[in-house]
Order: structure tokens, then C-alpha cells, then sequence
């Protein structure tokens, strides 16, 4: 027969059973999503530090993210993480595609008197590129998007290359990396196109299933889900197949292009304004350099014209650069612009020479 | 009933023990995992000022362009870049100075004149975006390019992360 104190002890125990069963689970549970969360923030910190790292030192490295998709989405400037929180990558411009293995190298837009650095974060990647028409038009556009796509040669992720759809469709074996692509097959096709030769359209289903990146490079519309169409000058427009319509971008140089074909337009737009607001920099940095040079006698007696012409071109491109920023710059402005930009190059290269640049 | 009464409190003070016991043993992991937190954020901290650092190490802003192994910053770069360009690349809550410590030429009387457009060439130090406070520093000898004259010297970078 039960008495009220055993009865009492039954509820009581009961009671704090249950009290305490419940204070553990909650506690583990939340306990185990802080560990997952701080595992995945440290996960974070190590690609951050190096992406900082290839962007200071300029030496390629592989980053595995352990199993885990940390990264769901890359809306420039920020990465979006799996435990709800973005990372912020400014002042690093980055250039991202997700996956578990990516390969880091910083890359350069190249003027002579200043340099673009930028990060290129990819997984592995394969670019195939077919050129319609001209090879006068083409080939320099294929050369200018593939200087601006990464070299792979010391990191395990590739990014390789390839020209034409002519062979059989899983017969790409002869895919190369940036260097030997520029250095070897850029030629090869060169020559056979001189000679009357056109790669074949690609099925883009079929390539785009085994992880094909295609670029169709023509100076007609062609039907395809990403074309490059070179005008002058190395501008041109990109149109890239959104449902059954086509979108239209403004392209000055191979980086626009890789922009768009690696993050589409927040990327192109991101890497844009980037471009253009380090750009400004470099030149407002240049003209001052310019005019303390010619302030000093000795140089200026070496080289005071050239300063003063170098100066007078930056000028120039800093007031044409409001038109070309955007999306749909007029086509002129984008020619007057790469047009400056090649003086520049030149008047620094003249500076150089003088022992000035 | 005294009797009774006494198991009871026996009873509770057990149930209390053994609350107290497990709400210690969480707040002593939820202590550990802030620890742990804390750590990661000084990481983060040591880690910005440490990026900052070798960014203008390898800055192509003030570095001499042709000069491809490692660092050679030029003079005239650093007098004519400002603070405000500086921070347009790299954010702010930094400050950084370089100066002369193996002026070349003839220029050793001038290395406490700060360069200005003014001053150059006649000047040994250059500071950027500096304000009172306390700041996480990083010091590193660097060679400087005297553009005037072609002439390579040593310097010293310092670049400082402030404490916010």
C-alpha cells in the first residue's frame, strides 16, 4: 500500500525527470548547432585568410571547404554562408563559383602604368570556345577572355580549355591549361582558320550536363546560351540567353566577359564599379606622381613632355569614364575609352624608357 | 509527521543538488564555447591587421612597377598617394607611416621632414590616415627606390590595426 510521502516522491521524481530530460535536449541541441555553426565560421575564417593570402602574395593555392557546402550563394560582395550569416570579402575583388574544391589565384588587368588584381575562386572548369567568322575578330577575343580566366598550373583544381565542337563529344582529351592554350592551340587554330576552317556549333545541352562552359564568339547572332560578339577595338557586346530572350551587355576588355560569364550581371556590375573606383585611384595616384616628377628640374629636363602628355591622357580617360560605367554605355564612349587606355599604355611605356615610368 | 517532513526536505535539497549540479555543468560549456568565440574574433582581429600589413607590402599602388621579386616601394608613389585613397582600398581604422633609415644621397638632414608635394624630394617620412588611439602594430624593413635619382634605400613600414 502506497503512502502520500511515496506518492509524493513518485510525482516529485517525475516532475524533475522530465525537467531535466528536457533542459539536456534542449541545451544539447542548441549546444550542437553553436559547434556546427563555430566549425563553419572557422571554416569561413581559413578561406578568407587564403584568399587574402593569393591576393598579397600572388602565389595560387586549393581550398577544400571538408565536406561541407559552406557557401550557398555569392552575391558580390558577400558570401553567402549555410549557418545565416554573410561574409563580407570587401576590400578583396573576388571573382566566386561555389563547389567543395576550389582553386585561388589572382589574376591581372594589366595597363602598364597601374594593375587590376582580382581573385578568381573556381571549382573545377572547362571553357570551350567557338569562334564564327573572322579570325582577326575572334582570336583576339578568345586570347583576351582566357588571359583573364585563371592559371591552374600549380593548384589541383583545373581550370582547361578547349576550341570547337568538331570532334566527338566526349573526346576533349586534349584539353589544355591557360599557358599552353595561349602558347600552343591559340595558333594551331590561327592557322586552320586562315585556311578556311570554322569549329562547328556545340550541342550546349550535352556540354552544359558534363560541366562545359561554352562561348560562342561571332560577329553575327548566332542561337546560342552564351555569346560574345567583338565589335572594335576589343569592345563588343555579350548576350546571354535568359528564357527565350536575350540580354545585352556592354563589354570593354576579356575581364567584363569573364565577369559575366562566371557570376552574370551583380557580378559584372560589382566588378565594374570596383574596377572603375580602384581605377580612379591609380589615376588620381598617377597624375600627382606626374606632377611632383616634373616640379623636379633634373627630371623634368629628362622627361617633362612625356610627364605632361601622360598627364593629359589620364585626364582624359578620368572624364570619359562617367560614360562607360553602367550596363548600356554608348559604343563610341566604350572606343574612346580602350583607345585612351592603349595611348596610356604607350605614353608609360615612352616614360619607361626614359627611366621615368 | 517529523519524520515525514524530514524526508521530504531530504528529498528536495537532493532534487536541488542535482539542478544546481547540472546548471553549473552548462554554464560551464556555454563559458567555454564564448571562450572559444573570443579567440576566434582576436584570430579574425590578428588576421585583418596581418592582411592589411602585406596588402601595402605588396601594394602595385606604392610599389615600384617594373620591380617583380617582393617589394621596392617608390617615393614618389608614397608622396603622392593620400590618406584618403588608402582608405578607399582598404577600409578604414588603420594608420601606416614608412621612413627613411638608410637615407641615400645627401638627404640625411631632411629624414624628420615629413613628405609633402611640398617637401619632395628634400624629406624622410611619410605617415597616412594617423589619429590618437591605441593600435595593434606590425614593423617590417623595406627597400625604397629614390626616383630623382635611381638610388635604393632602406626604410621601414608600419602599419598599425587601431583597437575599436
Amino acid at each position: 500500500m502506497l503512502n502520500v510521502f511515496d506518492i509524493f516522491k513518485i510525482i516529485l521524481g517525475i516532475i524533475i525527470s522530465i525537467f531535466v530530460l528536457f533542459i539536456l535536449l534542449r541545451f544539447a541541441g542548441s549546444y550542437m548547432q553553436i559547434g556546427e555553426s563555430s566549425r563553419q565560421v572557422s571554416i569561413m575564417v581559413n578561406f578568407k585568410k587564403t584568399l587574402e593570402n593569393v591576393y598579397t602574395t600572388g602565389v595560387s593555392d586549393d581550398f577544400e571547404f571538408a565536406g561541407t557546402e559552406v557557401i550557398t550563394n555569392y552575391a558580390p560582395p558577400f558570401l553567402m554562408t549555410t549557418f545565416s550569416s554573410s561574409v563580407d570579402m570587401e576590400p578583396i575583388p573576388l571573382l566566386l563559383v561555389p563547389g567543395k574544391k576550389l582553386s585561388v589565384y589572382r589574376n591581372e588587368y594589366d595597363v602598364g602604368w597601374w594593375k587590376f588584381y582580382f581573385i578568381e575562386a573556381l571549382p573545377d572548369t572547362k571553357i570551350l570556345f567557338v569562334p564564327k567568322g573572322d579570325a582577326d575578330k575572334t582570336i583576339p577575343a578568345i586570347r583576351s577572355i582566357a588571359l583573364m580566366l585563371p592559371s591552374t598550373e600549380n593548384t589541383a583544381t583545373k581550370t582547361n580549355f578547349y576550341v570547337g565542337c568538331d570532334d566527338d563529344a566526349t573526346g576533349h582529351y586534349d584539353m589544355r591549361e591557360r599557358y599552353k592554350f595561349l602558347e600552343e592551340k591559340i595558333y594551331l587554330l590561327m592557322t586552320k582558320m586562315e585556311s578556311g576552317y570554322e569549329p562547328a556549333l556545340c550541342d550546349e545541352e550535352y556540354f552544359k550536363e558534363k560541366n562545359y562552359s561554352v562561348i560562342t564568339i561571332s560577329e553575327k547572332m548566332e542561337e546560342v546560351d552564351f555569346l560574345v560578339k567583338p565589335v572594335e577595338n576589343g569592345m563588343g557586346y555579350v548576350y546571354i540567353k535568359s528564357k527565350d530572350e536575350y540580354e545585352e551587355y556592354v563589354y570593354k576588355n576579356g575581364f567584363d566577359v569573364v565577369t559575366l560569364l562566371l557570376g552574370g550581371k551583380g557580378t559584372y556590375e560589382y566588378a565594374n564599379d570596383k574596377f572603375f573606383r580602384e581605377m580612379d585611384v591609380a589615376i588620381s595616384l598617377s597624375i600627382n606622381e606626374a606632377g611632383i616628377l616634373m616640379s623636379n628640374p633634373s627630371m623634368n629636363k629628362r622627361c617633362g613632355n612625356q610627364l605632361n602628355e601622360f598627364i593629359t591622357v589620364l585626364s582624359s580617360i578620368k572624364e570619359n569614364t562617367p560614360k562607360i560605367r553602367g550596363q548600356n554605355p554608348k559604343r563610341e564612349d566604350v572606343v574612346e575609352f580602350n583607345s585612351l587606355m592603349d595611348q596610356s599604355a604607350e605614353k608609360y611605356r615612352e616614360l619607361d624608357s626614359l627611366g621615368c615610368g | 509527521m517529523m519524520k515525514g517532513q524530514a524526508h521530504l526536505m531530504e528529498y528536495v535539497l537532493l532534487s536541488f543538488f542535482v539542478l544546481l549540479v547540472i546548471v553549473m555543468f552548462t554554464f560551464l560549456l556555454t563559458g567555454w564555447q564564448m571562450s572559444t568565440i573570443g579567440s576566434e574574433k582576436e584570430k579574425v582581429k590578428y588576421s585583418k591587421a596581418e592582411f592589411l600589413f602585406r596588402a601595402f607590402t605588396n601594394s602595385p599602388y606604392i610599389n615600384k612597377n617594373t620591380y617583380k621579386e617582393g617589394s621596392m616601394f617608390e617615393d614618389s608613389k608614397l608622396t603622392a598617394i593620400t590618406c584618403d585613397e588608402l582608405q578607399q582600398l582598404y577600409g578604414t581604422g588603420w594608420y601606416a607611416e614608412v621612413e627613411w633609415i638608410e637615407p641615400v644621397d645627401t638627404y640625411l638632414e631632411f629624414k624628420d621632414v615629413t613628405c609633402t608635394l611640398d617637401t619632395y624630394p628634400e624629406c624622410g617620412k611619410w605617415s597616412y590616415c594617423k589619429t590618437e588611439g591605441n593600435a595593434m602594430i606590425y614593423e617590417l624593413p623595406i627597400n625604397i627606390h629614390k626616383k630623382t635619382t635611381g638610388k635604393i634605400g632602406m626604410g621601414m613600414l608600419r602599419v598599425g590595426l587601431y583597437e575599436s
